[in-house]
């Protein structure tokens, strides 16, 4: 340890002033954030707070209007290895005609790069991701037949098999069964102790204290980042959740209004 | 109308064309099969993206949009010029699919009625394109009228090595790129993440389903050339749940249905090949969608009918098997249709139908089990009672209700479930 004053170590992910749009209508203002590495962190606001937005633009999958987004200090782009995504299930149409190992075994595209096809030692990984979600068994099924909690989980294998450094989740905990969740979070737990940071888009408030270790509470802006105990207060949910957002809504119709 | 046709002439006048069509001699047969077959390899392999990526709409706008193009690439050379064809529909279809864009950007209008606009317009331009090309002196023998529904025999040698390059590309962009349009295909946003460059890919395909458009226009005509992207590739999908099997189905169903249509539309030279080739391929979809092995309606039938066939067989061999625990090894027919409250001839069909398996044996009106016939009797009547003692443990269902499921359940169980339900009681027992 040295005593002079070192730069700190960049954070897993640094969000300066994000604004994003949705068809001309802002959706989320000025987020400014920064999250700390070996974290649960859960993403927490009513319905249409921007929630998947915000982890859609640190994806890059929605352009931002303003401000950026830095993975341990770059830009997205050249960190992609570092950061696994896990969609919302309903994003893609499981009657597609692949099994659930050929969607774990997408996991492993990113480090293939182009051209390359999967091999022996991508598949082992693979089987090995599958095991720790207990799909062992489902290698070979086609994704048209699992239920909701499966189709989850083979959405985790998947990310397991990026090996990431940071995971983003969108919703992973809806709609599942309850053995699922708690396999879930389980799983999460792991990867924390691996000093892994998570990112987890949650709407179920009666298992978030449990769940997390701090807390993004959104709703079109930020209203309050820190630790659970710090931040899931009654007056802070309230700010979160309450109707008080009204001129904020206003404001972003009229912004519409005016590109349109 | 047709039945003017002297009929026994054109019966021995077709059989001797369907011999010469399939014996590829002609060299003429041979230029067309060719075509067809490299159109249906293109198209066919192009058309399971599209369908799953939900484009098949933007294939049909695409095209009917070539044909302006096509036109324009005519007039330039005033001669059916497959270089220049080409690339006036590549042009006419990224004009199209860029309008289309455009629209949907600055209006509020849906995809479905802006591709339906676009569709229109462009094909409106090229029909006024095509009538006036007709009627300029050069026009007439142009060989662009078959454009529109088709014609295979108008396939020159020079059009096969274009067609040839062409199919090549596509093919072999597919192939480099399977993985990558697969994972884009199916979850685009993860596939963004992890740096597959989605748009381009997506502006790829629209790319190459126009070439795949050029590719097949001359042989199916461009009205129906999206049922050569669409069809194939529907019927495979029908068919099987794995992506590379998709592909290759849906190349060989394209393939057969074209040389089929191809060697119909060859009986008469005044045939149209697209329409022929269109209804083989419906054709195949139909047999497909009753008859594909696990999501054909009729095969679904069957095994529906197999099961409950299978129910009251193993329902009579319990029967048999009740009936002599009590007594002797040998029960008389009548007696087990008083049992199960059924004629004897019922009794009598469903006992030949245990004969068959070799379960039952059947020594005048005496039915008596066989060594098999007593081993599944047991199974099932140990199935019903692990059954009934799940229902009433762990569903905690009181025993009155317990009877009738287990009664249908126990022709189901297979053996993974029925081990795991002896482990579990084993375990309580112990």
């Amino acid at each position: 340890m040295s005593t002079t004053a070192v730069p700190p170590n960049p954070p897993p992910i640094e969000v300066h002033d994000l604004t994003v749009s949705y068809d001309k209508k802002p959706v989320l203002w000025n987020i400014d954030v920064s999250f700390p590495e070996g974290q649960i962190i859960g993403i927490i606001g009513p319905n249409g707070a921007g929630k998947s937005t915000l982890i859609k633009s640190i994806m890059g999958l929605m352009p931002a209007e303003s401000g950026w987004v830095k993975v341990y200090g770059q830009p997205l782009a050249r960190q992609r290895r570092l950061v696994g995504y896990v969609p919302q299930r309903e994003s893609v149409d499981w009657d597609f005609p692949v099994t659930v190992r050929d969607v774990v075994l997408m996991g492993t595209y990113g480090k293939l790069g182009l051209f390359r096809r999967p091999g022996k030692a991508e598949r082992e990984l693979c089987d090995h991701c599958l095991m720790q979600v207990g799909m062992a068994a489902f290698a070979d099924r086609q994704i048209a037949n699992l239920s909701g909690g499966q189709r989850q989980r083979v959405f985790l294998a998947r990310a397991l098999a990026q090996d990431s450094r940071i995971y983003l989740m969108d919703e992973p905990f809806v709609g599942v069964d309850a053995a699922t969740e708690a396999a879930i979070i389980e799983l999460l737990r792991t990867l924390k102790r691996q000093n892994r940071t998570l990112l987890v888009v949650h709407h179920d408030l009666q298992t978030a204290p449990e769940y997390f270790d701090s807390m993004l509470m959104l709703n079109m802006r930020l209203v309050a980042f820190g630790p659970t105990q710090e931040v899931f207060t009654t007056p802070l949910l309230q700010k979160t959740y309450g109707g008080r957002l009204t001129i904020l809504s206003e404001a972003a119709e009229q912004v519409a209004g005016t590109r349109r | 109308m047709f039945l003017h046709f002297p009929l026994v002439l054109m019966e021995s006048n077709a059989w001797t064309q369907f011999v010469r069509f399939w014996s590829f001699q002609d060299r003429a047969v041979q230029t067309a099969a060719l075509g067809v077959l490299l159109l249906a390899i293109s198209s066919g392999t192009l058309g399971c993206f599209i369908v799953l990526r939900r484009m098949s709409l933007l294939g049909d706008s695409l095209g009917h949009a070539v044909l302006p193009g096509v036109c324009i690439g005519y007039l330039v050379q005033l001669r059916k010029d497959p270089w220049w064809i080409v690339s006036g529909a590549l042009v006419s279809a990224f004009l199209a699919s860029w309008l289309i864009g455009f629209i949907r950007r600055h209006t509020r209008l849906k995809s479905d009625a802006v591709m339906g606009l676009v569709l229109s317009g462009f094909y409106g331009v090229g029909t006024m394109l095509l009538t006036w090309i007709q009627r300029i002196p050069a026009g007439n023998q142009s060989g662009l009228n078959g454009f529109l529904f088709g014609q295979a025999s108008a396939i020159s040698e020079r059009d096969l090595y274009v067609m040839g390059a062409l199919s090549l590309v596509i093919v072999g962009l597919v192939m480099a790129l399977f993985k990558e349009l697969v994972l884009a295909s199916f979850d685009e946003g993860f596939a963004s993440t992890i740096g597959v460059p989605v748009r381009t890919l997506h502006y790829l395909l629209m790319g190459l389903t126009a070439i795949a458009v050029v590719i097949a226009i001359q042989a199916v005509g461009l009205v129906l050339v999206s049922a050569m992207l669409i069809t194939p590739a529907a019927t495979a999908l029908l068919a099987t749940d794995r992506m590379r099997s998709v592909v290759i189905l849906s190349v060989l169903f394209g393939v057969f249905s074209g040389m089929v249509g191809l060697s119909v539309s060859f009986l008469n030279s005044h045939y149209p090949t697209g329409p022929f080739v269109v209804l083989t391929l419906a054709l195949v979809f139909a047999g497909m969608y009753l008859f594909s092995p696990r999501y054909g309606v009729a095969s679904r039938a069957i095994r529906r009918r197999r099961q409950s066939q299978r129910t009251q067989r193993e329902n009579v061999l319990k029967s048999i098997y009740h009936s002599l625990a009590g007594c002797a090894n040998a029960v008389k027919i009548n007696e087990l249709a008083t049992l199960r409250q059924e004629t004897p001839a019922e009794i009598r069909s469903t006992f030949s139908m245990l004969m068959r398996r070799g379960w039952a044996q059947l020594e005048g009106d005496q039915a008596r089990l066989t060594d098999a016939g007593l081993r599944r009797a047991q199974e099932l009547d140990r199935n019903y009672r692990l059954w009934e003692q799940f229902l009433t443990d762990e569903i905690n269902l009181p025993i009155d209700h317990t009877q009738r499921d287990a009664e249908n359940i126990e022709h189901i169980l297979g053996p993974e479930l029925v081990r795991e339900l002896e482990a579990r009681f084993e375990q309580r027992h112990d």
